[in-house]
């Protein structure tokens, strides 16, 4: 019981709008201020770990591209140059890093991996979950996958989206309803999801 | 089901691997001097140049439509005139009504344009001026009095009133005598329309008898023309009018004719045949009745009623309307 409400309190401060990040951090940790790095790190982990996820679909390589990424804010925090956007620098950070570990790296095509015998979601353990997870990962191209899981995931309006992606408000609206559009209507084809359509 | 697919993803992506805050906090980091390719911002001049790329299109398209709109403006004629005085010259008119090309017609128009230039004019104005240059230059003169003014083209019928009237003020402040014969075509696919006003003299009281029944305005006067018909020469078809402007030609068979009030129904009138009289009638050089049927289509009877080919004038009505300036 505790476990469950963990569970869905969890989810709830998870799809909370992400809040807004302060520039004037990034000098601090420059200067090595532990606090304000925390800070940082605890309002925009979510969102850098949903992009890096949406990009790579392998959870044991997100972890290790997050990290990398915030070690790499913390060597270079001094030399930010405020621009508005600071979610976009972590998402350059994050984004480049990404593509030099799939060009470093042979990574396996996500559609080889059996879905009944698929290891690296089995952390997952509701079966609907994983499902959901696993085919928004499977079926949504890379920028689809980025609009949900930063919307859905982390909590960012699509005007954030928008402005830490570079990408106009209106693209972000339509990719994302096209997205959701997709998903549903592959899910609904499931037969595990058939109670979802009379609810 | 959105809020479905959303709680399932959270929950999916919360009990995936974590990163841990503590470990990232236990690497030790090397300042950088500078940014790399990973940490390269992203370039705030490209973004504005691209808002500025922008911008400019969305600006270069509002210059082309202006540019468009001005060239459909003032820059492709819809009207034309003739303007003959002999000098004779082709004007065409923009729908700002400003001039927009004059072509010389014959060779004297060609060495009057010889260092003028009328382009972009108020064509009231460029008409004016073209009229006065003519009487100026001697062109308009006591054996040359005619001024032909043929408007074609769209607003033609109001183009034609105005530069009739702004010639004729014109021609009147300077005390000239000149007839302005002015006609317009409204539409290519209209038929020419004739702008109708008075005929240019009244007939002399001396006409020989036409025949046909007596003027309705002038009973008194047999052989008067029946000016007053005029209004009915827009129709020259209308041959029901025939038998009024027949008055004046036969007066020994006026009994008959009066009888007649249509012209199919002439078949009595058997009056006189002296239909050369019909001076005023410009188009009937033939009145004796045959050739005249070509002019009144429904005067399908004109070779049984000789007398109805003695109708004066005003029953065929001239294509040019005819001003005297006297």
């Amino acid at each position: 019981m505790l476990l469950f409400l963990s569970v869905v309190t969890a989810t709830d401060q998870v799809a909370e709008q992400c809040p807004v990040i302060d520039e004037a951090l990034f000098p601090l940790i420059g200067n090595g201020d532990i606090k304000a790095f925390e800070l940082l790190y605890r309002q925009s982990e979510r969102a850098v770990y949903a992009f890096v996820l949406s990009i790579l679909r392998n959870p044991d390589a997100t972890c290790d591209i997050v990290q990398d990424t915030y070690v790499r804010v913390r060597s270079a925090a001094h030399l930010y140059k405020p621009q508005g956007k600071p979610l976009a620098w972590l998402f350059t950070i994050a984004r480049n890093l990404c593509y030099n570990s799939k060009r470093q790296t042979a990574m396996i095509s996500f559609d080889e991996y059996n879905l009944e015998n698929d290891r690296i979601f089995s952390c997952v353990s509701d079966y609907e979950d994983r499902i959901v997870l696993t085919e928004a990962l499977k079926i949504l191209n890379e920028l689809e996958r980025k609009v949900i899981f930063l919307h859905l995931v982390s909590g960012l309006t699509h005007k954030e989206i928008s402005l830490s992606m570079n990408q106009p408000l209106s693209t972000v609206l339509s990719r994302y309803n096209r997205a959701l559009r997709k998903l549903k209507k592959h899910l609904l084809e499931q037969e595990v999801f058939e109670e979802w359509r009379t609810k | 089901m959105e809020d479905k697919i959303k709680a399932s993803l959270c929950r999916a992506v919360s009990m995936l691997p974590q990163p841990d805050f503590d470990t990232i906090c236990a690497i030790p980091v090397i300042k950088m001097t500078e940014h790399d390719d990973i940490t390269m911002q992203a370039n705030n001049a490209l973004l504005v140049f691209r808002k500025v790329i922008t911008y400019a299109s969305a600006v270069a398209a509002m210059l082309v439509l202006c540019c468009c709109a001005y060239v459909f403006q003032y820059a492709s004629p819809i009207s034309f005139i003739e303007y003959s005085v002999n000098p004779s010259f082709e004007i065409s008119v923009t729908r700002a009504q400003t001039l927009f090309e004059i072509t010389p017609k014959n060779k004297d128009a060609a060495d009057f344009l010889v260092g003028r230039s009328y382009k972009g004019w108020n064509i009231e104005k460029a008409v004016e001026s073209l009229t006065l240059s003519m009487i100026e230059e001697g062109f308009l003169t006591a054996e040359n009095q005619l001024i032909k003014l043929r408007v074609s083209g769209k607003n033609a019928q109001t183009l034609e009133t105005f530069l009739y009237a702004d010639i004729d003020t014109l021609l009147r402040e300077r005390g000239i005598t000149a007839t302005i014969s002015t006609s317009f075509t409204q539409d290519p696919q209209v038929n020419e329309t004739v702008h109708t006003g008075p005929p240019a003299s009244p007939l002399p009281q001396n006409e020989p008898d036409r025949g046909g029944p007596p003027h309705p305005d002038d009973p008194d006067d047999t052989n008067a023309p029946s000016d007053t018909d005029d209004s009915d020469d827009t129709d020259d078809s209308d041959d029901s009018d025939d038998s009024d402007d027949s008055g004046s030609s036969d007066d020994s068979d006026d009994s008959d004719d009066s009888d007649d009030s249509d012209d199919t129904d002439n078949t009595d009138d058997s009056g006189s045949t002296d239909d050369s009289d019909d001076s005023d009638d410009t188009d009937n050089t033939d009145d004796s009745g045959s050739a005249d049927d070509s002019d009144d289509s429904d005067d399908s009877d004109d070779s049984d009623s000789p007398d109805d080919t003695d109708v004066p004038d005003a029953a065929d009505a001239p294509e040019d309307t005819t001003h005297d300036l006297d």
